[in-house]
């Protein structure tokens, strides 16, 4: 047995020693199978989980293969449960598939009649399916593959879906790289998706997920449909997309609440198609206003439940999803996989972040006290106003004040969630606030504004995501959305440009002690952590002083 | 004789661990009353008794039993220890009431049992599962040992208390049973007031080395298995992959579906314990049984993945082990350490409270700092300095101690004091003001150490008062064992059985010689210290006095029980 760098667990996971001499090599072989569940500095934890032993089946790759890997780096011997398991599991992948017959009719095929029947009883997945044809085939109802696929993968049957997609209207897209071409990352994340038809990219903030958009369009070539998370961010894809292709401003349209565009490419918000009239979905049509060959999902981490139901009808269409992390707080990892495909390229942040294409961040929770006043409020009080109590100390404008001091240079973002709080620190720095009431031209003329100069910028958490700050290199976050993993990571993506002015970025949290809000906060660095980010604790009095 | 009368006198020759086997295997109640063997006997030979030994009696016995002919000495041996034939006079006695309940049974399908020792295994299967029963034995002591888990009347695990322990150890429910039995049967854990507690042997099973622990447990386990048990494992490994329901109808074909399924979660159970390697022993179960426990030893040692003695301390605060760390550094570390989960590599935790527990056991910052710094291949990350800063600064500020039937809470700062006075999350501790820094509540120290402590609050119990007044807190390796009642009754059966006669059960065998027409040997007290002895066929028995007729002579006697000295059966 070789003394590697991997020690697999029983339970499943992996443990990484990232400074043995080998573990480069491991690291790359096991992103194809095992998910990356923490990276803190010495000793990375994998987890093997169905999913990604079935994201590893649809790439292509055999149980043996992975079994070879494990026991080419392992520093004991392979637990044998774990390789039953692996087995086991890959080799329900595909014993099931999603066919298109001669005459175009959605199948069920498998070759294994007894799987066939467990799957075909279930009360759930009866009701999906035709007629039998024979005890290996079952005609499906075409509006049902995506609910198929949902039903199939959580009874532990994921069924391979082969019934491909239809082409859509070409629509002639090109890069245009002139002065740019796709980092080596962003080509191997097209060019896995194309391969696969359909699945999601994982990048981290300001890895140039919209890029990989846009490599994936000129692949496919045809129309194509691209659903944000909020209109500023609908207005940044169309402007890099101009900038980066060959397409025109009449080709691409924008379909929000203040504008209503179809286009050969159509930029969309989650919100204008969940919006509801009467009971109903009020631009539903728009899913079918276009012969629509590609969809992409933008943060695909915060696709809202209804489009999930949406999507499912819309496994007739490639679909690329992506995101700077599959943690989503709801738990629906499941349906991100069945319904817009598996995960076909990940980058860990520190790997992208060694190649120079993320500025290297410090990250520091700083606690304050709570004054004796408010440390009695917050006591007294029901849980549900502690966190405000405490998130909102206002002791917290002054260290902000001084961290900002700290950094004269810079553009500085504060980040928070109570209005009340963030219009308060916005008075006390003479600095501009923007909000999810701010209208979107004017969020655009101060995010403009910042980019261009401006040293300190105030916002909720409508600039979460996909707000592109080039500049901005400190953000100091005063409170945020409970324990949310995936808020501290969009946060952090904030600064995570490379700077012109060389600066590396500087992430603070500000944090009153023994509350509720350290506790969340513990949470929420938890995802970072695990990228690799270690928070170095300050004491607020130490910036005072 | 009559089956009472045979069995009793059977009994009668027992020593006080055949007593105890019988008892138990034949599952007497022990707060049956029973005052002598002749009682005992009664209850043995009820249907509902003879049924249910019979489930768990083997084919052969039950042929053997069938047919009057015990082929062998150890089935005679066998029978006759669980009561199901007894041996007067040199000879065997089948009873009647035990034929009564025996079926039909089909001979040729009675397979031979397999020799003692059956084939071992060469797989190294076996070892990942000792491994880690040895690291979930280990967790589940520390378990118990820091909170003892709950028990039902029946001394069986709730299931929240199943899930409550998988939880705290990273495993499932069903595995936490497996190990928690494997506990009690080897005496690691008891189970006292309906809590599962740690033994005394415990802290010596510590101190032994990995590979020695799971021998001792192993060695125990297999000791202490139970006679249908064993029987069921020797046949397993010899079944040629029969099913098990076969198995069992072909080893115990009177078996309840309960015994059934005792059988079959002993035989999960030694898979789960590296026991089993697939269907035949482990080579290392093998040589317990050859009784080559330096054998055994030396082949565990060999077996498990080799020890680490160095950590990784991380910012996340983790601290991971790249291997099983060796026993005395964890024990070590887990004195300011919790455990996160136990593998191959372990990853333990430092927080708030496993410091706050170090430094209330009298650690200080530099010793943590020192036992670190000796074990870390990458230093002290700086969240972990400032933890354990802030964890120091915090300590003691808060103390409870026993006050009037509840506590007395002082704070360093009044103005704490007043903050859990006015806590929310602690109104039903009904904490009222003592003095500017001081708290007093009805509740007992350790109830509101452990609310102020979920509460985010460094609270420690002044230890110099709570010593100082008896407390509720257990020490489980002081506390006086339970005697066995089983044990106790085997005890006083015997005692009973040797002793001089007493009044009272002299009278017992009387109404039963009447009642069976058993004869009886008399001796009478004729006064000045002469005795004389009748043999009579008893007529009748009431006023204290016995009716019979004395064969000898042919003449009907009465004698009063008074002056009886003693009673005997006789053929």
């Amino acid at each position: 047995m070789p003394n590697g760098p991997l020690i697999v667990q029983s339970d499943r996971t992996i443990l990484l020693e990232v400074e043995h001499e080998q573990a480069e090599d491991a690291r790359h072989e096991l992103a194809v199978f095992a998910e990356l569940e923490r990276a803190p500095e010495h000793v990375h934890t994998y987890r093997i989980t169905k999913l990604g032993l079935w994201n590893a089946r649809a790439a292509g790759h055999t149980a043996a293969e992975i079994l070879a890997t494990l026991e080419k780096y392992s520093k004991f011997a392979v637990p044998s449960v774990v390789s039953v398991d692996i087995e086991e599991t890959m080799n329900r992948y595909g014993r099931l598939t999603i066919e298109r017959s001669p005459d175009s009719e959605l199948l069920l095929k498998s070759s294994d009649a007894a799987v066939m029947r467990e799957v075909t009883s279930a009360k759930n997945i009866a009701p999906l399916l035709g007629n039998k044809i024979d005890e290996f085939t079952y005609p499906v109802e075409a509006w049902a593959r995506g609910e198929l696929k949902q039903q199939l993968l959580k009874r532990g049957w994921p069924a391979e879906d082969l019934a491909g997609f239809t082409p859509g209207t070409p629509h002639d897209i090109a890069l245009d790289t002139e002065d740019w071409h796709l980092r080596d990352y962003q080509q191997r994340a097209v060019s896995s998706f194309v391969a696969g038809g359909s699945g999601v990219v994982v990048l981290p903030c300001g890895a140039g997920k919209t890029l990989v958009g846009a490599g994936a369009m000129s692949e496919i070539q045809t129309n194509t449909l691209i659903l944000v998370t909020n209109t500023v961010s609908a207005r940044q894809w169309k402007a890099e997309l101009l900038k980066r292709t060959s397409l025109t401003e009449s080709e691409i349209g924008e379909y929000s609440g203040s504008t209503k565009e179809i286009r050969p490419i159509t930029i969309a918000t989650y919100q204008i198609l969940t919006t509801k009239r009467k009971s109903e979905y009020a631009h539903l049509a728009l899913l079918d206003a276009n012969d629509w060959g590609l969809i992409i999902y933008d943060e695909v981490h915060l696709l809202p439940a209804p489009v999930f139901k949406l999507t499912a009808e819309l496994q007739a269409r490639r679909r690329l999803g992506l995101t700077a992390t599959l943690v989503r707080e709801d738990g629906r990892e499941g349906d991100v996989f069945s319904l817009i495909g598996p995960k076909r390229f990940d980058a860990a942040w520190k790997d992208i972040e060694a190649q120079g294409f993320i500025s290297p961040a410090e990250c520091f929770e700083v606690r304050i006290d709570l004054p004796e006043a408010a440390r009695l409020e917050y006591a007294a009080a029901e849980d549900k106003e502690r966190y405000r109590i405490a998130a909102s100390a206002p002791e917290k404008h002054a260290i902000t004040k001084r961290i900002i001091d700290k950094h004269p240079t810079e553009s500085v973002l504060v980040i928070g969630q109570y209005i009340e709080q963030l219009e308060a620190i916005a008075e006390a720095l003479d600095a501009p606030l923007i909000t999810g009431k701010t209208p979107v031209d004017e969020r655009e003329a101060l995010f403009n504004r910042f980019r261009n100069g401006e040293p300190v910028l105030v916002v909720s958490k409508v600039a979460n995501f996909s707000i592109d700050l080039p500049e901005a290199s400190v953000a100091i976050q005063i409170s945020g959305s409970f324990g949310s993993r995936q808020e501290e990571a969009q946060r952090l993506g904030r600064i995570l440009r490379p700077k012109q002015s060389g600066h590396t970025a500087s992430f603070y949290t500000l944090v009153t002690r023994d509350t509720v809000d350290q506790d969340f906060a513990q949470n929420r660095q938890r995802f970072l952590a695990e990228q690799g980010y270690a928070y170095t604790i300050l004491d607020g009095h130490s910036f005072v002083s | 004789m009559s089956s009472v009368l045979a069995l009793s006198a059977s009994l009668g020759s027992f020593d006080q661990a055949q007593l105890e086997h019988l008892l138990r295997t034949r599952q007497v109640n022990p707060t049956a009353s029973l005052t002598d063997l002749l009682d005992l006997a009664t209850l043995l030979l009820r249907p509902d008794s003879i049924r249910r030994v019979l489930s768990t009696t083997p084919r052969p016995e039950l042929l053997a039993l069938r047919n009057h002919e015990c082929s062998s000495a150890p089935e005679r041996t066998s029978l006759a220890a669980n009561g199901l034939i007894a041996f007067t006079d040199g000879e065997t006695v089948f009873f009647d009431e035990v034929d009564a309940l025996l079926p039909d049974l089909d001979e040729a399908a009675a397979d031979p049992l397999p020799a003692q020792i059956p084939p071992t295994g060469l797989s190294h299967v076996w070892a990942e599962r000792a491994f880690e029963t040895v690291r979930y034995a280990e967790q589940l002591l520390r378990l118990v040992t820091s909170e003892p888990l709950s028990a039902q009347r029946n001394q069986q695990p709730t299931a929240s208390t199943l899930k409550r322990a998988g939880q705290a150890i990273a495993v499932d429910s069903d595995t936490v049973a497996a190990v928690l039995r494997l506990l009690l049967k080897t005496g690691l854990v008891a189970v006292r007031q309906q809590k599962f507690e740690p033994t005394p042997e415990v802290a010596s099973w510590l101190h032994l080395p990995r590979a020695s622990r799971y021998v001792t447990l192993i060695s125990r386990w297999l000791d202490r298995m139970d006679a249908s048990s064993r029987t069921i494992l020797n046949a397993y490994v010899s079944s040629q992959h029969r099913s098990f329901a076969a198995l069992v109808n072909a080893v115990f074909p009177l078996a309840t579906p309960e015994l059934s399924n005792d059988l079959s979660e002993s035989i999960t159970d030694c898979a789960l314990f590296g026991i089993l390697d697939a269907t035949v022993l482990s080579e290392l179960a093998g040589k317990i049984l050859q009784g080559d426990q330096a054998a055994a030893t030396d082949l565990a040692e060999r077996s498990f993945p080799s020890s680490v003695r160095n950590v990784y301390l991380q910012p996340d605060l983790s601290v991971i082990a790249p291997g099983p760390l060796a026993p005395e550094i964890e024990q070590e570390l887990l004195r300011f350490a919790m455990i996160e989960s136990a593998g191959l590599a372990s990853s333990y935790r430092i927080t708030p409270r496993s410091l706050e527990n170090a430094l209330d056991d009298g650690l200080t910052a530099d010793e943590i700092r020192s036992a670190l710094e000796a074990i870390s291949l990458t230093g002290i990350p700086q969240p972990l300095q400032y933890l354990i800063n802030e964890a120091v600064s915090k300590h003691r500020t808060i103390l409870l101690q026993p006050w009037q039937n509840g506590s007395l809470l002082t704070f360093a700062e009044p103005r704490t004091a007043e903050q859990v006075r006015v806590d929310s999350t602690l109104t039903a501790l009904r904490l009222r003001t003592h003095s500017e820094n001081e708290l007093v509540s009805a509740f007992a120290p350790e109830q509101i150490l452990d609310a102020l402590r979920a509460s985010g609050y460094p609270a420690s119990l002044d230890k110099s008062a709570v010593t100082a007044t008896p407390t509720t807190t257990t020490e489980s390796g002081t506390q006086p064992t339970n005697p066995d009642p089983l044990a106790e009754l085997a005890a006083r059966l015997l005692t009973a059985a040797s002793s001089h006669p007493t009044t009272n059960s002299m009278q017992r065998m009387i109404e039963l010689a009447v009642k069976q027409k058993q004869r009886l040997k008399v001796v009478l007290a004729l006064g000045e210290g002469t005795e004389r002895e009748f043999t009579l066929r008893p007529v009748s028995f009431g006023n204290g006095r016995l009716r019979g007729v004395d064969e000898l002579v042919q003449v009907e006697r009465t004698l009063p029980i008074n002056n009886l000295v003693s009673v005997e059966f006789v053929n």
